[in-house]
């Protein structure tokens, strides 16, 4: 078959001759029509004046970092609440790296600031990961930046540590007072970090099986916490109790069947009827949907004080190791 | 006086041309507070050819020109150190002159943080910047998005996490 029959071919098969006048027409399949999209619709004035008024600023990365580089260390949390762009800068390397250098920097040749314990010296943050230079910062800021060291005068109410997850909690004797020490957890904070940079790490390591079962029991710290970020303390708010009286330790938080979580729902600041101490009240709650979820209440009388550390407090470390 | 005029007629001028191919005549001693322009008047050696004209593609007119009124005003400022550099920022030290140069719109005060960065001019990078962090102390998330017509893009759920890794600096 030559090139020319081919074609013919080809063409006999794209076109037919009707049985009437009309000549050829093309085969029905290769036809078809293009509507033509016009709208003859007007935008109402409305949503004209909406979509004016709707008009977003672009505001580049560069112009961001620049301004993310003067923040205040107050003003972070509200910076970082603008947008996703805002919240990835306050969660980068270099923004941590500049509230050191701005705030907490020494005036020594090596930069060694004399306000600060010897774990927060820029030699010992330097090389550390984004997180723990994050909350190594935060820690340094509390030691050195004069705004936030007056909030740690004031004190945390017990009321800041409502709708936390309860982790743990120990009591040990000192002289005649006994110290009782929870550990709750911000939920938030154990939730998947989406916006923070993921480093894959600690997700992946929370899901390995541990065979050593021996060594988990052993370890007595914080572990229990579902995440295990490098920074393992974030997110941790102690409650410290002084109490002359013994309290059993509340056993249906610690040893919980379901091994379901609890939340603090209520907390209450009784005055004694001697009113010459207070006792102290804590409603935990199981932390599910259901609605015969578990309520437990720890009461405290006659307690000498309380205080709340929250992990950048520099006092945390002294009842956690 | 008359030694003053003379130093600012004989003082060697450049032309800078904006993005939307205006020329500046600029005295050389004012655009030299743009560390890009002296880095492109040294390495290609324009400092004497007066007919030599520096693009700049980065900044239009109208930045520009605000721009150049700065660096007019701060040209006897002393160039900020490393040291001036490290120390920590106050947002509080602005001048009249210079809040009074800062009264525009958004827009524009974002467009001259773009430039003092493109020309390597730190006063003028401060204090834009500064500027802004004024803007946001003081004011919720929400007040700030509005002032600066600003896209909420996170889910609640995301915001809730954001607040909540922050709440160290929230004041109780």
């Amino acid at each position: 078959m030559t090139l020319d029959d081919e074609s013919e071919q080809y063409i006999h098969k794209k076109l037919y001759r009707s049985r009437g006048k009309c000549a050829i027409y093309a085969c029905q399949s290769d036809v078809y029509v293009e509507l033509k999209q016009k709208s003859n619709a007007r935008t109402p004035i409305s949503a004209m004046a909406e979509n004016a008024n709707s008009f977003t600023l672009d505001i580049g990365h560069d112009a961001w970092f620049h301004i993310a580089m003067h923040l205040e260390p107050e003003d972070v949390q509200t910076f970082a609440l603008l947008c996703k762009q805002t919240a990835k800068l306050v969660s980068s390397r270099v923004f941590w790296r500049n509230m050191y250098k701005r705030y907490c920097l020494g005036s020594t040749a090596k930069g060694w600031n004399l306000e600060l314990p010897a774990q927060l010296q820029l030699e010992q943050i330097r090389t550390c990961d984004t997180k723990t230079l994050r909350a190594k910062v935060i820690e340094a800021l509390y030691h050195c930046y004069s705004p936030l060291k007056t909030r740690l005068e004031l004190g945390y109410s017990v009321d800041w540590l409502l709708h936390r997850t309860f982790m743990s909690c120990s009591q040990k004797q000192y002289q005649c007072l006994w110290v009782i020490c929870y550990a709750l957890r911000n939920q938030q904070a154990i939730a998947a970090r989406g916006l923070v940079e993921d480093e894959g790490g600690p997700a992946e390591a929370d899901n390995e099986v541990v065979n050593d079962w021996e060594a988990l029991a052993g370890d007595t710290d914080l572990s229990a916490g579902p995440a295990k970020s490098s920074y393992r303390h974030e997110g941790v708010v102690l409650l410290i109790v002084l109490c002359r009286q013994f309290v059993p330790l509340p056993l249906q938080l610690l040893y919980n069947q379901q091994q379901s979580l609890f939340r603090l729902k209520a907390t209450r600041e009784l005055l004694c009827t001697d009113m010459r101490a207070k006792n102290l009240e804590l409603d935990f709650i199981e932390d599910n949907s259901s609605s015969n979820s578990l309520s437990v209440t720890v009461k405290y009388s006659r307690i000498e004080k309380y205080k709340v550390l929250p992990w950048w407090h520099p006092d945390f470390k002294r009842f956690i190791k | 006086m008359a030694d003053f005029l003379r130093l600012q007629i004989n003082m060697p001028s450049i032309k800078l041309q904006s993005s939307d191919e205006e020329i500046f005549d600029t005295n050389i001693e004012i655009a030299k507070c743009s560390g890009t322009i002296r880095t492109m008047l040294e390495d290609c050696g324009m400092e004497d050819d007066e007919n030599a004209i520096v693009p700049l593609p980065n900044v239009n007119s109208t930045i520009l020109r605000k721009v150049l009124t700065w660096a007019t005003y701060h040209k006897d400022d002393p160039q900020p150190t490393e040291d001036d550099e490290s120390k920590e920022k106050r947002t509080d030290d602005i001048t009249s002159w210079d809040a009074d140069f800062l009264k525009v719109d958004q827009g524009t005060l974002f467009e001259l943080i773009l430039a003092a960065n493109y020309l390597d001019i730190k006063g003028l990078l401060e204090l834009t910047c500064k500027t802004v962090a004024n803007m946001i102390k003081g004011k919720t998330p929400e007040d700030i998005r509005k002032t600066f017509n600003i896209k909420k893009d996170f889910t609640p759920a995301e915001e809730e996490q954001v607040r909540k890794e922050n709440e160290w600096c929230e004041e109780k």
